[in-house]
């Protein structure tokens, strides 16, 4: 099919079809990993033997930085959502995720972002604090320098990007199943990706204000985290944990989905347990939010929240072990002898692995040892353990397992055996002495130890058995160069797996998208193969004419519409690229260029929206006697989805900061007005604000009713756009003059600073929503909106009353809680 | 579309009944976590106040009301299917749904019943060291 065919020449980096910038993410995580594994060896080489003065102290803060940065940030989070780009399409039998540009545009922005921090490490700008940067080692007193601002702009951007992703995800697994195959049906990746997503909705936000926090203090001082005027340090260990526990968790449970697909597969039997299975991802989703203070065991919180997540911490080893019990029934139960493959041998791995660093995690918990243990290699051996057997093995049993997928040929056997072995000895001989020399008392983080102290020999064991992984990874690399073809005239299912991506493929994916019956369609279809391949199922051609795929309602997955998909583009190109110069430049403090590259990437952005949102083309017919309409508004629509998605996001960043706020005034009520500060000012201010932002929502609707007919213009609706943005524009500005001629200046105290960021968020929100508005507005103007066609209309309708109930809130919080403490 | 069930379930209703138990679980901690340090700051800056009495009540009020609710959903998953699916359960997958509710619902039980179980024992408000 011609509309599918990749962009070739110096035309490839417009290319959005996700087999082909699915390669350019994995590949680029890829990258990722065997960068932060060099510095990795670097480090391992200091610390061989005892009072090495090979790197210096200052470079090896910078190493462990980096290193735990990296592998986190931009190898584990984006290697699982590219997994998810990649794989999940094929396995839902869809054509393609539903905003292929939007993924395109997180990819390259990931890369060039994180290419760009990576770097850092060359010119000695890389950040000393330490992966999880706590204050106040990251302010401007003890860090002085860009080093920090390079960690704090670059790690927010990427993760605006895994959002972006986020949303596509779980659009992606809602929307783009092929139909029969409802939610009960849904094989276990996509249930482990949903999940994953879900995650990263309610985890990110977090992270994302400490940075903005962190940043607004170092950049202009507003005290959040520094003592004198009445901030907290422990405010960022809170926000960040709040992430980085379930963190682990996010990067753990798409790798057991992984496993959970192969599995099956090499047992030749159905999963025992699905809904144990499923149960499990959930469980383990929801309990590891409940974990975020087991972090700071040793900081001094009361004893009975202690108790709360010393069991926590405990309850969220069940699930997993649910899941390894499962893994063995089917290994048990299946029809024939467990297959001995090269991914059957790095899922065995992972087992040996993942268990032991449970264990250690067990001990972990146990409040008393973790007073011992706290800071100590012991734990630098147990978070390996649970993060290299927990994602690192299943990844390299996936690349061995869906190579043929992609790729003409599959992975060698012989050599995969070698990568294998290499890698599971190395990573044992690398970290089990880890846990000797952790309770003989060696601190983590050190640059070196003295001699005498009897850590010698441990010490240079654990740096061969690094060179032992770095061996295996090489020969994986030897192994790819080798067999690694692109293109898929590969066998179709060489494992003989139950599971849609194994149909015959092309990069559009399938010929026809099956009608699904039961979970493994490919085992329990017969001939299932050949129908696809001669377009038997639905949507053997292309009514449209362009890129489509269909939409199938969320539970049921009975077909609904047909989506109509953009094709390559450079706009979401140099979208990301001015985003990521935006990002880069603000942190060197070019703030002219950087603006500039700001304005610029909004534009691009536009030109890019602008492109979508084509008018309908009637109802089709799809194949089996079904018709569908290829347009479709309202919360049916997957634009509309994805907007509610986006809310969420908005909403926990917004739930974050009024933690944030109430957790400040725990921590030094002095400051608060009325004590420390100025009172708010008076009602009238307030009151006139959300008057604004009621009013504005009305103005919205009676534009909606204003909207005119198909080919038609309305000047009314138009104006009344245009009011309802200046109305939102008003009410920030409102809220912000009256606290300022109370004399309140966001820099005097932590409480002045928490009143200006309820002002900054909802002006962040009111910025989006009024770009959205005008530009509704142009498309209002050039007769490309009206009644039928209103989907960018919605989008800024959705927006504007979230921003404004956000807007309201806000309000209250910070006019309404300072009258409560008089 | 009899290729297809007859039937359409909201997704929202769905999704709140698959996370009956989770979503229980959530709201107890996040009030019974919330609750005690508000209420300890506030006894900190009042004398008066007795803070242990009404973080016991506080607790022992939303573990009982939390509890009761997400056992009942794993004990009789029916009700709660009707009420948010509007509709009853007909197929297997339904089955499988509800499946999944009850064991999460099940697990959430166990968590709830433990936090509010050592607000008993343990003293409130003090440091952990
Ligand atoms: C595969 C070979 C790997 C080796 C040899 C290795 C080695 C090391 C070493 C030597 C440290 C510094 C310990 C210290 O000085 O306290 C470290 C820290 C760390 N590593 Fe790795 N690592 C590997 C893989 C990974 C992977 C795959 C991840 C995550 C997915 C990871 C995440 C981290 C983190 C988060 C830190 C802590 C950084 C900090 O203290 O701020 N590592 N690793
Ligand atoms: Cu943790």
């Amino acid at each position: 099919m011609r509309i599918w065919k990749t962009p070739t020449g110096w035309r490839l980096p417009t290319a959005v079809n996700n087999t082909v910038i699915g390669l350019l993410y994995i590949g680029a995580a890829f990258l990722f990993f065997v960068l932060a594994g060099i510095l990795a060896l670097v480090m391992r080489i200091q610390l061989a033997v005892g009072d090495q003065r090979i790197v210096t102290q200052e470079l090896y803060n910078q190493l462990f930085t980096t290193h735990g940065t990296t592998m986190m940030f931009l190898f584990a989070v984006p290697a699982v959502e590219a997994l998810g780009v990649m794989l999940l399409p094929q396995m839902l039998a869809a054509r393609d995720l539903p905003f292929p540009r939007l993924s395109a545009y997180a990819i390259w922005a990931y890369v060039i972002g994180g290419l760009v921090f990576f770097s850092t490490i060359f010119y000695d700008l890389a950040p000393q604090g330490g992966w999880f940067m706590y204050p106040p080692l990251t302010t401007t007193q003890y860090s002085p320098g860009n080093n920090a601002d390079f960690w704090l702009l670059g790690i927010g951007f990427i993760e605006i990007s895994a959002i972006a992703g986020a949303i596509e995800i779980v659009v992606g697994t809602l929307r783009t199943r092929p139909p029969g195959m409802t939610l009960a049906k849904m094989p276990i990746f996509a249930w482990s990706m949903l999940i994953f997503a879900g995650m990263i909705i309610f985890a990110f936000p977090a992270v994302i204000l400490a940075t903005m926090l962190l940043e607004l203090e170092r950049a202009f001082g507003w005290p959040f985290f520094s003592a004198e005027l009445g901030g907290d340090a422990l405010l960022w260990q809170h926000l960040f944990w709040f992430f980085g526990h379930p963190e682990v968790y996010i990067i753990f449970l798409p790798a057991a989905g992984l496993v959970s697909m192969m599995v099956p597969t090499f047992a030749q039997t159905p999963l025992v347990g699905y809904r144990l299975i499923v149960v499990a991802l959930i469980a383990t989703g929801f309990f590891s939010f409940g974990l975020w203070v087991h972090h700071m065991f040793t900081t001094g919180i009361p004893t009975l929240s202690l108790a709360f997540f010393s069991a926590a911490s405990m309850a969220v080893s069940i699930p997993s072990g649910i899941q390894v019990f499962s893994w063995i029934a089917t290994i048990a139960a299946g029809r024939e002898r467990f297959r001995m493959t090269v991914p059957s041998l790095f899922i065995l791995g992972f087992l040996f692995i993942f268990v032991l660093g449970g264990l250690t995690g067990v001990m972990v918990a146990m409040v008393p040892f973790d007073w011992q243990v706290h800071d100590s290699y012991f734990i630098v051996a147990h978070f390996h353990y649970v993060l290299v057997g927990g994602m690192v093995f299943p990844l390299f049993a996936t690349f061995y397992y869906w190579a043929p997928m992609v790729s003409s040929r599959m992975l060698s056997e012989r050599l995969g055996r070698w990568t294998f072995w290499l890698m599971f000895m190395g990573f044992n001989v690398t970290f089990f002495p880890m846990h000797i020399v952790g309770l003989q008392g060696m601190p983590r983080r050190v640059w070196t130890y003295p001699s005498m102290m009897g850590w010698d020999l441990l010490n240079t064991i654990s740096t061969i058995g690094a060179f032992i992984i770095a061996a295996g990874v090489l020969v994986f690399i030897i192994d790819l160069a080798r067999n690694f073809r692109f293109g898929q005239v590969g066998p179709d299912n060489p494992w003989g797996a139950g599971t849609l991506e194994w149909l015959p493929n092309d990069v559009y994916s399938t010929r026809s998208i099956p009608l699904v019956r039961s979970r493994e369609p490919l085992w329990d279809q017969q001939n299932l193969a050949e129908e696809v391949k001669n377009g038997h199922h639905f949507l053997p051609g292309a009514p449209t004419g362009g890129r489509e795929t269909v939409v199938t309602t969320a539970i049921e997955a009975k077909p609904q519409y047909i989506i109509q998909m953009p094709g390559p583009s450079w706009t979401h190109l140099f979208a990301a690229v001015f985003t990521a110069a935006f990002f880069l430049l603000l942190t060197i403090k070019a703030v002219t260029i950087a603006i500039t590259c700001g304005v610029l990437a909004v534009a691009s952005c536009l030109i890019w929206a602008w492109q979508l949102d084509r008018p309908g083309k009637g109802e089709v017919d799809i194949g089996g006697d079904i018709r569908v309409p290829t347009y479709i508004t309202g919360p049916q629509s997957h634009s509309w989805w994805a907007m509610v998605v986006l809310m969420l996001v908005m909403g926990s960043l917004f739930i974050a900061y009024v933690f944030s706020y109430l957790y400040l005034w725990t921590v030094s009520p002095d400051v608060w007005a009325p004590d420390g500060s100025p009172m708010p000012p008076h009602v009238a201010y307030p009151l006139l604000s959300a008057g604004l932002l009621v009013g504005g929502v009305a103005l919205l609707a009676l534009a909606y009713r204003a909207l005119p007919d198909p080919g038609k213009r309305s000047w009314e609706a138009f104006l009344l756009l245009v009011l309802a943005s200046c109305a939102m524009a008003a009410a920030v500005g409102i809220e912000v003059w009256g606290h300022w001629i109370t004399g309140l200046r966001p820099d005097a105290s932590s409480y002045a600073a928490m009143v200006y960021m309820a002002a900054l968020l909802t002006g962040q929100g009111a910025l989006a929503v009024i770009v959205l508005c005008l530009f509704a507005g142009a498309r209002l103007a050039t007769r490309q909106m009206d009644r039928v066609r209103r989907v960018t209309f919605d989008n800024a309708f959705l927006l504007y009353a979230y921003t404004a109930g956000q807007g309201l809130f806000g309000l209250l919080l910070v006019h309404g809680f300072p009258r409560l403490l008089v | 579309m009899s290729l297809f069930a007859r039937h359409d379930s909201p997704v929202i209703g769905a999704l709140f009944f698959l996370l009956w138990g989770p979503i229980l679980w959530a709201g107890h901690l996040t009030i019974a976590y919330g609750g005690q340090a508000l209420l300890c700051t506030l006894a900190a800056s009042s004398a008066d106040f007795d803070a242990a009495t009404a973080i016991r009540l506080l607790i022992g009020v939303t573990t009982l009301a939390s509890g009761l609710a997400s056992v009942f959903g794993a004990v009789v998953p029916r009700l709660p299917f009707r009420l948010l699916l509007r509709r009853r359960p007909v197929d297997a997958d339904d089955g499988t749904l509800i499946g999944i509710m009850r064991l999460l619902s099940a697990l959430a039980s166990l968590g709830i019943l433990f936090a509010g179980v050592t607000t008993a024992v343990l003293p409130v408000c003090a440091q952990g060291r």
